[in-house]
Order: structure tokens, then C-alpha cells, then sequence
């Protein structure tokens, strides 16, 4: 009985998703196609709307829809705790503008990434969204574009293969594969602190992390190059071959 | 002078004789093919026994000490490549000379023994290179090691090789004993024989070039192949093994491609069966009665 009702439920809950998609076809394929979705989180885990009735739902009480950034914040954080807790420490959380503790200066969650799709951060207009609050202070933006610019740069580069360095003979890329571990893990750590804003801190990891990453490419690149000079070590083999040769030669004359 | 002279009055070999005396034309050819693998065999002893200062036959661990060899030690991937190289060029070598030694007769009485010693040396250069195949521990290598094990199993003796019932780390240990110890000590006992055995039996025909001439340049020569060889395409090492039979991608030894291919349309006892009767063939050639 209590299985039956269970299997009820389950279907319901799938169900209450799939009446969104109705209308919602294109915020429904985001989702299904995101992190999220793949997740199996749905409309209602955000959207908390708990009521098939489509009157209920869109009722503003019901959804996101009016509620204040610091609850959507609080509601996202339920899973991405490291982020939340980072962010509170950010000037975006909490709302300050000269003291004024005011919502309307708070930048939650959405204001940067996207809704549904749920990319790492908003595809269009995340640039614009800094630029908006922040276009009298030139040199916070140039901190933050040479910061994540930079962060850009160096998680391109952990991703490129080393295929062109691996298990070649003469050159050690073990310490350039745990170089670009350590590397890769200080880059996901720095892009939750990322949250809080602290740009000089994040800007002392990020280069840490890209010095590791060079230092560990240099010795590659060393590496490289000493094999190309492999052939130096045919020398002194072509040599005693060629005296040998002359001297067994020479003996045959004499 | 000094000594040579000194030495044969010691041990009774003058050696400055001895390489200036001619060979007979016949066996030239002979002399210099035993030269060339003479000087395979002296390099495969200084490359290992310098390998074998490094490496670690355990099973997590082996795989990461011949790493260590190729990009840590000095000099270590041309160490590791010349005896790579050196294997291989062994087998071929012995391979032909196999071959040439059947082609010329030089299986029939007196010469039975340096033949039959030869057979062995290429079962024992074959065991070397199977033996030695599992040591860096790389997906081929257990891929091999597998193999091994399956062919062990059909000749009865699976838990004697493997030292237990899986593949694993005694399977290793004996491999390696076997390679750096074992195969190489019946080797130069048969090395011993073959040696005395040919020398007794130089063949006729009018004298040729002196005996420095026909050891000395194909053994300089052999050096000048294996190091080049060894510089150009260095020995390489695959991805650390799990341990896990991977087949995919893999491949035996060249020697071993036509037991590979016969074990996709036999089984492994009668591919077995095949190589011993080769094998013993071989062996009984010298005593095959010429008809008349």
C-alpha cells in the first residue's frame, strides 16, 4: 500500500515538472539539459511551487518571483554551501552602498549565472552587470578583468593535453601531472572564494597556481629540449666505432 | 706485446695469435654472425645488469621504478632502450643465424652440438624476451602476462609460473628472477658449449681474413646498429596496468605474432604442441637420417 503511494507520489512530482514544460518549453529544455537537470532537479525544487494548479503557481507568494535575492541565495546555498559562504563575505552579499543596508544593492545568485541553464556564469550581459554599478571605479573593474581573465587563461591551459610530453623517455611529466593537479584544484577552490570578492586575495592564488603550472611547463619544455639533443649521445658510440674500425683495419695492413 | 704475451703464459691463450690467424673462408660468416650476437649478448648484461640496480619487481611499483629509469636517471632511457633494442635485434640475429646454419647443413655431425645449443639459445632468447616483456608493468605487459598464464595452463604448469592462481605479484617475481637470473645462467652455459663446440669444428676452405677482422667489425658494427637504434626510437613505456586483463591496443612481441594469430583458430594447447614439436624437431635434426 504505503510502496503504491509512494509510486503514486513519484509520478505526481514527475508529473507537476512535465505540466510546466507545457508552457515553459524553453526554461524546461534548459533545465533538462543542464547540471541541474542531469541532477534531477526540477521546476519545483527551486521554484518550490508545490500545487498542480496553475492558478497557485503563478501566484507571486507561491514562486522566486518577488522573492528577495538574499532567500534565493539562501535557497541555492542549500547545496552550493562553499559558494554561499564565500559570498557572504563579498560586498554583493548583505547589500552595502555607503552603509545603506538595502536590498535593492544586493546582487544575488542570478544576477551573474544563469537561471535555468545554470553555466558557470551568465553566456551574455555578465560584463554589463558589473559595469552598471561599478563604472566609476575603473581600477576595481581592470582587477577584475585582469582577475578572471587570468583565471580564463589558466584553466584553458590545465585542460590541454600533455600527450606531447607524456611517458617520453628522458623527460618527467609526473611532476608537471601533479603540478597541474595541485594547480587545478587551487583554480575550483579560487572560483568558489571567487564569490567573496576579495580581489587581491584571489589574485595572489590565481598567480601561485599559473607560477606552479609554468614553472612545471618550463621543465617540460627543458625536458623537450634535451631530447632533441638525444643524438649528442650517438657520438661517443660512432666514435669508438669508427677508431675500433680504423684499428682493426689498420692491424689487417701491417 | 707485453701482455698477451703475459696472459698466454698464464692461461695458455695467446691472444695476439689467435686474432691474427686466418679463418677459414667457409666459416667467415659464421665467426661474424656469433660476433654480432656476442656483442648483443655483452650489451644486454651491461644494459640490465645496470637496469636492475633501479628497478623494483613489485607489483604496485614496477611500472613507476622503469618511469623513474626513463626520465630521472641520467641516461637511463638510452640504458632501457639499448636493451629494448637489444632484444629485439638478439632474436632476429639468432633467428638467422638459425636459419643460415640449417641452409648450409651446419646442423649435420660433428657440428650437432653447437646446433643444438643454438636451438636452446633461441628458446632461452625467447623466454628472455616473454619473461621480460611483463617486467615494466604496463598494460602490454600484463596483457602479455596474461597470455604467458594461458599458456601455462595448457602445458599443466599455470600455478608453478604464476606462483599462485592469478596473475599477480609472485607471477612478477618469477619473471623477474627468471629474466635477470635463471635464463641468463643457462644461457651462458649454453653459450659455453655452443662456443666450444663451433671453435672445435671451424669448417674448411682456404683461409680468409684474419679472426680480428671477422669479430671486430661486426661487433663494431653491431654497437654502431644498436646505439643508433636506440637514439633514434627510444624504448617507450605505456600506461601503468591495473592490474585488469586490458586486450585492447595491445600487441605481443613480433616473435610471437604467429602463436598470436594461431590462438585465434586454435587452442592454446595445440599452438603449444606446434612450438614444442618445432622445437624438438629442431632438436632431433642433427640425428634425421639423410636419404641416400
Amino acid at each position: 500500500m504505503i510502496l503504491i503511494v509512494a509510486l503514486l507520489l513519484q509520478v505526481e512530482r514527475v508529473e507537476r515538472d512535465a505540466r510546466c514544460s507545457e508552457c515553459h518549453v524553453d526554461e524546461a529544455e534548459e533545465v533538462r539539459t543542464s547540471v541541474h537537470g542531469l541532477g534531477r532537479i526540477g521546476c519545483i525544487s527551486c521554484h518550490g511551487v508545490d500545487e498542480i494548479e496553475s492558478g497557485k503557481a503563478h501566484k507571486r507568494i507561491a514562486g522566486f518571483r518577488g522573492k528577495r535575492r538574499q532567500d534565493i541565495a539562501e535557497n541555492c546555498g542549500a547545496c552550493h554551501q562553499a559558494e554561499l559562504e564565500s559570498m557572504k563575505l563579498g560586498g554583493h552579499y548583505g547589500a552595502s552602498k555607503r552603509g545603506q543596508n538595502e536590498p535593492r544593492f544586493m546582487r544575488g545568485c542570478k544576477d551573474c549565472h544563469e537561471s535555468h541553464a545554470t553555466a558557470r556564469a551568465k553566456r551574455v550581459d555578465l560584463w554589463a552587470g558589473c559595469v552598471k554599478c561599478h563604472e566609476k571605479e575603473p581600477e576595481l573593474l581592470d582587477a577584475a578583468r585582469a582577475l578572471f581573465g587570468g583565471m580564463g587563461e589558466l584553466e584553458r591551459r590545465l585542460a590541454e593535453p600533455l600527450d606531447r610530453w607524456e611517458r617520453r623517455p628522458g623527460i618527467d611529466a609526473s611532476a608537471a601531472r601533479d603540478a597541474r593537479s595541485a594547480a587545478g584544484e587551487a583554480v575550483h577552490n579560487l572560483r568558489i572564494s571567487q564569490h567573496g570578492l576579495r580581489f587581491k586575495e584571489l589574485e595572489a592564488g590565481r598567480g601561485a597556481a599559473a607560477a606552479s603550472v609554468d614553472a612545471a611547463y618550463n621543465r617540460l619544455i627543458r625536458g623537450e629540449e634535451a631530447f632533441g639533443r638525444r643524438w649528442v649521445w650517438l657520438a661517443p658510440f660512432l666514435a669508438l666505432v669508427i677508431a675500433g674500425m680504423g684499428l682493426v683495419i689498420a692491424k689487417k695492413g701491417a | 706485446m707485453g701482455l698477451t704475451a703475459w696472459l698466454a703464459g698464464r692461461i695458455g691463450l695467446d691472444l695476439g695469435e689467435r686474432l691474427a690467424r686466418p679463418v677459414p673462408r667457409e666459416s667467415a660468416w659464421s665467426v661474424a654472425a656469433g660476433a654480432a650476437l656476442l656483442t648483443l649478448v655483452a650489451a644486454q648484461a651491461a644494459s640490465g645488469a645496470l637496469l636492475a640496480a633501479y628497478y623494483k619487481p613489485a607489483w604496485k611499483g614496477a611500472h613507476a621504478s622503469v618511469e623513474m629509469v626513463l626520465t630521472q636517471i641520467p641516461a637511463g632511457w638510452l640504458v632501457r632502450s639499448v636493451h629494448v633494442w637489444g632484444a629485439h635485434l638478439i632474436l632476429a640475429g639468432t633467428l638467422l643465424h638459425l636459419a643460415r646454419t640449417f641452409l648450409r647443413g651446419g646442423a649435420r655431425a660433428p657440428r650437432e652440438l653447437a646446433w643444438m645449443t643454438l636451438v636452446l639459445l633461441m628458446a632461452a632468447a625467447a623466454g628472455a624476451a616473454i619473461t621480460g616483456q611483463m617486467l615494466p608493468m604496463d598494460e602490454e605487459a600484463v596483457a602479455g602476462a596474461f597470455v604467458a598464464s594461458d599458456f601455462a595452463n595448457a602445458a599443466g604448469v599455470g600455478k608453478l609460473v604464476r606462483g599462485g592462481p592469478d596473475v599477480g605479484e609472485f607471477m612478477l617475481g618469477r619473471f623477474f628472477a627468471a629474466h635477470a637470473f635463471w635464463i641468463p645462467a643457462a644461457g651462458l652455459a649454453l653459450l659455453a658449449v655452443h662456443l666450444a663446440a663451433s671453435a672445435r669444428h671451424p669448417g674448411g676452405g682456404e683461409p680468409g681474413p684474419t679472426a680480428l677482422r671477422c669479430v671486430g667489425l661486426p661487433a663494431l658494427g653491431t654497437v654502431a646498429l644498436l646505439a643508433t637504434l636506440a637514439v633514434a626510437w627510444p624504448a617507450g613505456l605505456g600506461p601503468a596496468s591495473d592490474g585488469s586483463h586490458v586486450t585492447e591496443g595491445t600487441r605481443p612481441i613480433w616473435l610471437f605474432v604467429p602463436a598470436y594469430w594461431a590462438l585465434r583458430v586454435a587452442p592454446a594447447w595445440a599452438v603449444l604442441l606446434a612450438t614444442a614439436a618445432v622445437l624438438a624437431g629442431a632438436l632431433a635434426l642433427p640425428f634425421v637420417r639423410r636419404r641416400a
